[in-house]
């Protein structure tokens, strides 16, 4: 099959914005497990023939894993709608990135019934191998405050948080309890989720025990490894902000937007070529 | 695995080293016009400047003393990666040909991505090989290496210098440590050489690899520093390696490569990198 026969095909994105199919929609959500793992789930409705293709194996989901800074990209396949994604700390610096998808693994045909006017001319679709039939929108894995908070809905009055230390899992985190009028607000408000990271990074000056040693500060050592992670992150954006053992000097809200300094991510995918 | 040591004076320098980077080039916004009235701030620049330089023709170890001084590392023992040759001269030293390239690439083949994306990992090495006398046994040969460049003055040849040590990462972001220093260059140069050659099922060798990405400097602008800048598809090994097939059998028929050749592959790769997944596409012309 020529390229030119399968230039244009039906393509089932995250974001919506292509009409090929009716009703289907495509999203994933994403865990961060530590700070070298993320697991991928996929959710897939209204397209049971591309439900059929991962059935029959002939499409698998894949999930793109991408690091900028060190250049390292690799993809993993999975035909469960679970993608475990693992990475080497020692390959990656700074951002990653997860471009989730559904890949044709071998060249088959799709059935137009589930898709939209334009394609229902009644013939079989060919895909060629290795086609994008769905595409996620690329997630950043902001594994440091992924393994940092995570965010409970709450019976507390209209607009409250708190924030408490769980030692639970055995690494520190801290859980962010919140009414629910901001809880549902939490995934598309910034604000809300740096006022949450002010009332976390409040914490660190109670919870880290920095541990000094021979030297003096300059060999010091933290007692959590998340702490020397937010150490070193917090020294990179600036060296001189004050840390949680100047207990006279430090500030949880600068702290807090060195942290998640507002950056626009840009995660266009392709944009080179327009 | 020498980098251990590296990674321990690593956590130390960081506080110090952007501040003594941007304490010793001028920068208008930072250090105003260079005039009467911003001497104060200008002033202390140059001053610093005059300090490197001085400390540059004082020879290799000269030069270590004032680098571990203003990172404040002290005399510990930074445990870089072993150095292939005894001296280099300048010209090796600024434009490495492609063998002395893959000479470095193995002997410094387990360095992590992560350590070498870093322009601190490779600033402190380069004060282990300076103070060895790896890049200039006197403060001439020194010079010759590490400032001398087209531009004449002060400033530039400390922006060389600083470039050449590793890179300057607040001014020139996070390109800075793939285009600006020429020895962490000829180890990422390498090491993609390396990747693409291994996604081809070694179809294109790595030395042609190679050859391809230093042949071009677009090849390598496209390659490498676009996919760090942004999120492209010409990140993934299986269409880089696309592109770098694309362009070895070019070169191969054309013993050269222009600008225009490394756009349209990359475009045409792209493009299809954006409709098919290269990796999932085995069996298909």
């Amino acid at each position: 099959m020529s390229d030119l026969q399968s230039g244009s095909l039906p393509l089932l994105l995250e974001d919506g914005s292509r009409l090929d199919w009716l009703d289907a929609t495509y999203r994933t959500d994403v865990t961060v497990a530590g700070v070298d793992c993320a697991i991928v789930r996929h959710l897939l409705s209204g397209a049971s023939v591309l439900r059929q293709l991962i059935e029959d194996g002939r499409a698998a989901w894949v999930v793109e894993l991408r690091c900028p800074k060190t250049l390292m990209a690799r993809t993993v396949t999975s035909v469960d709608d679970l993608t475990t994604v693992e990475w080497r700390t020692d390959d990656v610096d700074g951002e990653i990135f997860l471009v989730p998808g559904l890949v044709a693994l071998e060249e088959t045909t799709l059935a137009s019934s589930e898709l939209s006017s334009i394609w229902q001319d009644g013939a079989e679709l060919h895909v060629p191998r290795g086609w994008w039939l769905a595409k996620g929108e690329a997630v950043r894995t902001d594994s440091l405050m992924r393994s940092l908070l995570s965010f409970e809905r709450a019976k507390l009055d209209a607009g409250q948080m708190e924030v408490s230390p769980d030692r639970s899992s055995g690494a520190l985190r801290f859980t962010v309890r919140m009414a629910p009028d901001v809880f549902d607000a939490v995934p598309t408000d910034r604000t809300l989720q740096v006022a949450a990271l002010v009332g976390v990074c409040g914490w660190f000056p109670r919870v880290f025990k920095p541990m000094e040693g021979s030297d003096g500060d300059e060999d010091r050592a933290d007692d959590q490894p998340i702490a020397q992670q937010l150490r070193t992150r917090i020294e990179e954006a600036d060296p001189e902000v004050a840390l949680w053992e100047d207990t006279d000097n430090y500030d949880p809200a600068l702290v807090a937007t060195l942290l998640e300094p507002f950056q626009i991510i840009s995660a266009t995918d392709g944009e080179e070529d327009k | 695995m020498t980098t251990t040591g590296v990674g321990r004076l690593f956590d130390r320098a960081r506080p110090q080293y952007t501040n003594w980077q941007k304490d010793v080039v001028y920068d208008q916004g930072r250090h105003g016009k260079r005039d009467e009235t911003n001497k104060h701030l200008w002033e202390p620049v140059e001053e610093r400047q005059h300090e490197i330089r001085v400390a540059i023709q004082g020879g290799p170890r000269s030069l270590g003393d004032y680098l571990r001084q203003s990172l404040k590392i002290g005399d510990d023992k930074v445990g870089a990666p072993p150095f292939p040759r005894e001296q280099l001269t300048a010209d090796e030293f600024r434009g490495p040909p492609p063998e002395l390239e893959w000479e470095l690439w193995e002997e410094w083949v387990d360095v992590t991505p992560r350590l070498a994306s870093r322009p601190l990992f490779w600033l402190l090495c380069h004060i282990t090989w300076i103070e060895d006398g790896r890049l200039g046994s006197n403060g001439h040969k020194l010079a010759l290496a590490l400032t001398d460049g087209p531009r004449a003055g002060s400033e530039a040849e400390i922006r060389n210098f600083l470039r050449r040590t590793g890179g300057i990462p607040h001014e020139r972001g996070k390109t800075s440590v793939f285009s600006d220093c020429p020895l962490a260059r000829a180890w990422w140069r390498c090491r993609m050489a390396t990747e693409v050659s291994s996604a081809t099922g070694s179809t294109v060798s790595r030395e042609d690899a190679h050859q391809v990405l230093r042949t071009n400097h677009q090849a390598w602008e496209r390659l490498a520093m676009l996919s760090v800048k942004r999120l492209v598809v010409l990140n993934q090994p299986a269409v880089r390696a696309a592109v770098v097939a694309c362009l070895q059998q070019r070169l191969q028929a054309h013993t050269k490569i222009g600008e225009d050749d490394v756009q349209e592959v990359a475009r045409a790769c792209a493009q299809r990198g954006l409709r098919q997944s290269f990796e999932h596409m085995v069996g298909q012309s």
